[in-house]
């Protein structure tokens, strides 16, 4: 089929192909220089180095060394230093700004959008959405510090020319449950701000009266079955254990139907009315994103119609319920407590007559 | 005697299409100039110019050397590429919808884009080097898989068209089981400049160098290749091996722009024909100027990028694809079709 | 001058020419006729490199072809396929330029002896006055006078020509012939051509190669092949032969189909009034 000058010809390409893909590559510039900080500033109080033994261990694999000046933690795959107390700030998704600012921080620009901003931030400038943001805009705002997510490609790719203005970044990774990521960002954030103060108070009455809700629940012996249909004008899907619902549901331990774990980073598998037949759980929660009407609409067509639906335990003993979606879309960050009690006054509402 | 009016003829003509070129040159300079003027930190020419010259240093020079400049270049380098991509393409084929998707290097691309994004999302440094293999390889198995006595240019395309829709369905399968992924790719699916520093502009501009040169040297070539095969056979051209060089040419040049900026589309298309109707179908001109006219188009529509809902910006693929549509349904419409037609 | 051994042409599985062999005499015309399908284009591509013979050679002045790069080969022979395409922004001018490619430098410019060149094909072909006229816009005789012009400006020993006068009305094709005669007579352009019109072929050949089903049915001169037996032979039709005495050439007229199991026959006369 092929002569011999064709042959010649393929493989040329391709030795000229692997040439060509060495060009390529860009050279990835670890943040090396951010390091360097760390040497220079060793603690110098007796104090301080118990605090550090004190508090570091909380979160030890996340925060690595706290100094008088800086923090040492992982951030997305590298080890970062970035400096205490910055005074520009600026943060690329909402959810995360809300953080910041519960850990008592502030920042001088954000992205755009009103859900999850805290007041105090709803007047600051933005740079753009958080997948569309203007790098330029960021660069312009001459800021101390940028925080982002590493579950956008748009973000991570602004890392070296963050590197090469000496702007110092936080990249907060996605991969985690919600309330742990929770948690262990406030927990990071408060360490940069050198806050330990709110950590110690108003975050720690967070997750106290978090702690308290589960004990509560804990007290009943076989807990009911749930599933949580994630909603959306496109389809419908259960929510795994670690979704938004799904890990305070984990938390308190309900038993979830789509219990397994998805593909990697997904925390939703596709419905199954088999699935949902089949294991018959004692409440049906649903979750929506967007239009509520468009959501309804898909639950209907999709869910809804099949002939079965009504032979399920749940939807004969009126065990439907939708779940706002300010404390089970979104980030409820402060409010998880009210998340946690909505959500087991709905399942396990016997638990609240025992006071 | 007509000899004289004869060459003072083709004189003309030759004079007329310089002086386009001409015209195209002095407009790359201006979409440059108009690039690096506007964004989302409003600086004055003044304060431009200051801070170039003899600053050096500070907020301004740092955002206009380190971002706009090199931004404002590879969008011209990627306007390069693509379109001497697809008028190469469009001259091999001999079809005047062929552009680089056809030979599969926006779908190759595409599906190393969503296995290194998607799959391995903590490797997506890769994601430059994985697109160009991508695109290149995926040109090379349709060549390979589509040669049967020689290249039947119908019997690429399909081909191509076949092996883009599977890579597509291989794509959005990926996409199924990772939905939280899919912002992700959206950049690179739709083509976007954003963050492009001198990192990519060093990657990219010897690649449109490179073809730039190859691309004027081989025009000539290219222009007998459209008279048919036979033709250019009889009068002395290797029908296959021309074919085959200037199909890989065609690969690089798109690849290295797709794996830098992402799945731009409607560039290597219209960008030729547009050309053609004002300089003709004469390679020798219509390479230099689609090549110029391609790196100013990609600026301005940068520029509009950027600024029409500034701060936010939006990807520059979906400028070109608002201006490609209906520039499409004017070809169809049977607007001055230069068509290697019989 | 061009000597064709033992070709053996296919696509793929299929022997589309098996065993042809033929030699064409310097100045001579000499037409390839048969019926469709027979292999004719085929020997044509395999004469300009197009494609490579599964078994036997092509000689040109004694040099196999095979050693010859398709540059070399495009010096010396000039072929028109049917049908050729042209972008629709090409002038005549252009056009026959091009022919100019196998002679050009590597700056690919046209000398001034390249243009005059080109202007002396152009002459021949009588189209000066339309030189300048896009190809497009021409008739299909004129179209025609404008590819041959172009093969002209190849300056080629050899002229090969695949159905030239196919697509034309009679006033054309006579004109186009007596052109290809005049080259052949004035330039000593030898010609191998192909065509469907065996009166044609009589008329102007000196020497007529018939194929059938890929093999060579006939080689002769006129009066040899446009004959009652050799026609049915190869078109499966009956003919009547008849001696034209001005040109000293045969023609005939087709008078029945062999395949009498198709074409059953009617008795009934045509009125032609």
């Amino acid at each position: 089929m092929f002569n011999k000058k064709h042959r010649l010809i393929i493989i040329t390409m391709i030795i000229l192909l692997i040439i060509l893909t060495g060009c390529q590559s860009p050279s990835q510039e670890v943040p090396q220089d951010q390091n360097n900080n760390q040497e220079e500033n060793q603690p110098a109080d007796e104090q301080l180095a118990e605090e550090v033994e004190v508090f570091a261990s909380l979160f030890p694999e996340i925060v690595h060394d706290v100094t008088e000046n800086t923090v040492t933690f992982v951030g997305g795959e590298e080890i970062l230093t970035v400096t205490r107390s910055p005074q520009r700030v600026v943060v690329l998704q909402n959810s995360i700004l809300d953080l910041w600012y519960l850990a008592g921080g502030e920042a001088i620009a954000r992205v755009d959008g009103t859900t999850n901003v805290p007041d105090e931030a709803m007047d600051l400038p933005t740079v753009g959405s958080t997948s569309g943001f203007s790098l330029e805009a960021v660069i312009a705002m001459e800021p101390d510090l940028v925080i982002m997510s590493t579950a956008f490609s748009s973000h991570r790719e602004i890392i070296p020319a963050l590197i090469e203005n000496n702007i110092e970044f936080v990249p907060i990774t996605a991969n985690m449950g919600p309330y742990e990521g929770f948690h262990r960002n406030l927990y990071l954030f408060s360490k940069i701000l050198d806050r330990d103060d709110i950590f110690e108070t108003r975050i720690h009455e967070i997750t106290e009266e978090v702690a308290g809700l589960i004990e509560k629940v804990a007290v009943i012996g076989e807990k009911p079955s749930v599933a949580i249909l994630f909603t959306s004008s496109r389809n419908v899907q259960l929510e795994l254990n670690n979704s938004l619902a799904g890990e305070i549901a984990y938390m308190l331990d309900y038993e979830n139907i789509a219990s397994e774990t998805g593909a990697e980073g997904a925390n939703k598998v596709a419905f199954s009315m088999e699935r949902l037949l089949e294991l018959d759980p004692d409440f049906i929660l649903v979750t929506t994103m967007g239009d509520l009407e468009q959501c309804e609409e898909r639950l209907e067509q999709d869910v809804k119609s099949h002939e079965a639906w009504a032979t399920l335990t749940a939807v004969q003993e009126d065990r439907i319920h939708f779940l706002p979606s300010d404390l089970f879309m979104f980030r409820p960050n402060a409010r998880y407590p009210e998340a946690f009690e909505y959500l087991a006054r709905i399942v396990t509402p016997e638990v609240f007559n025992l006071d | 005697m007509t000899n004289e009016n004869t060459l003072s003829q083709l004189q003309k003509k030759t004079h007329f299409k310089i002086m386009v070129l001409l015209i195209l040159f002095a407009l790359v300079i201006a979409s440059f100039l108009i690039s690096i003027r506007f964004g989302a930190h409003r600086v004055s020419v003044n304060q431009i110019f200051r801070a170039l010259l003899i600053d050096r240093e500070g907020l301004t020079y740092n955002i206009i050397w380190k971002i706009r400049v090199p931004r404002s270049l590879v969008a011209a380098m990627v306007g390069v590429c693509l379109a001497l991509s697809g008028g190469i393409l469009q001259g091999v084929m001999r079809n005047p919808l062929a552009s680089p998707n056809i030979i599969g290097v926006s779908s190759g691309a595409g599906l190393a884009a969503a296995i290194t994004l998607v799959l391995l999302p903590n490797y997506s440094f890769l994601l430059t080097p994985m697109a160009f293999v991508g695109a290149f390889l995926t040109t090379i198995f349709i060549y390979t898989l589509s040669w049967k006595d020689g290249i039947n240019p119908l019997r690429m395309i399909l081909s191509g068209i076949a092996i883009s829709s599977f890579m597509s369905a291989i794509v959005n399968t990926i996409l199924i089981f990772h939905p939280d992924r899919v912002h992700n790719t959206l950049g690179f699916t739709i083509g976007s400049l954003s963050a492009k520093t001198w990192v990519h502009y060093r990657m990219l501009w010897p690649y449109a160098l490179v073809g730039f040169f190859l691309a004027i040297i081989m025009s000539k070539k290219l222009n007998i290749l459209m008279l048919g095969d036979e033709i250019a056979s009889s009068l002395g051209l290797h029908v296959e091996s021309t074919r085959v060089v200037m199909i890989m040419i065609a690969s690089l040049l798109a690849a290295s722009s797709v794996s830098v900026v992402g799945m731009l589309g409607f560039v290597g298309l219209i960008v030729p024909h547009m050309m053609r109707i004002i300089i003709g179908s004469d390679y020798r001109f219509l390479f230099p100027a689609s090549a110029l006219f391609g790196a100013s188009l990609m600026m301005v529509c940068d520029t509009i990028a950027r600024m029409v809902m500034d701060p936010m910006e939006i990807p520059v693929g979906i400028i070109m694809a608002l201006l490609g549509a209906p520039f499409f349904l004017y070809l169809l419409r049977g607007g001055k079709m230069y068509r290697a037609g019989s | 001058m061009l000597e064709v051994k033992n070709l053996q042409l296919s696509y793929e599985d299929d022997i589309v020419v098996k065993n042809v062999s033929f030699s064409i005499e310097k100045g001579t015309i000499t037409t390839l006729i048969g019926p469709n399908g027979c292999g004719k284009s085929t020997i044509f591509k395999a004469l300009t490199k197009l494609k490579k013979p599964d078994l036997g050679s092509v000689t040109l002045r004694k040099k196999d072809i095979k050693e010859m790069t398709t540059k070399d080969i495009s010096k010396q022979i000039a072929f028109l396929p049917q049908s050729p395409i042209v972008p629709n922004d090409f002038t005549v001018r252009d056009l026959v330029g091009y022919g100019r490619y196998p002679h050009l430098g590597w700056t690919g410019r046209l000398s001034k002896k390249d243009q005059e060149i080109s202007e002396w094909a152009i002459s021949e072909t009588k189209l000066e006055s339309l030189q300048h006229r896009h190809v497009s816009t021409l008739s299909g005789g004129e179209r025609q006078r404008a590819w041959i012009a172009m093969a002209l400006a190849q300056q080629p020993k050899i002229l090969l020509l695949d159905e030239p006068t196919t697509f034309l009305d009679i006033g054309h094709q006579f004109e186009l012939l007596e052109l290809i005669h005049r080259l052949n007579a004035f330039l000593d352009i030898t010609v191998l051509m192909v065509l469907h019109d065996l009166n044609h072929a009589a008329r102007y050949s000196d020497k007529i190669i018939a194929l059938k089903n890929g093999i060579k049915f006939k080689e002769g001169t006129p009066r040899e092949v446009v004959s009652k037996e050799v026609l049915e032979g190869v078109f499966d039709v009956e003919v009547r032969v008849f001696n034209d005495s001005s040109y000293n050439c045969p023609y005939c007229i087709p008078v029945n189909s062999k395949n009498k199991e198709t074409y059953p026959i009617t008795n009934k006369r045509f009125k032609c009034s």
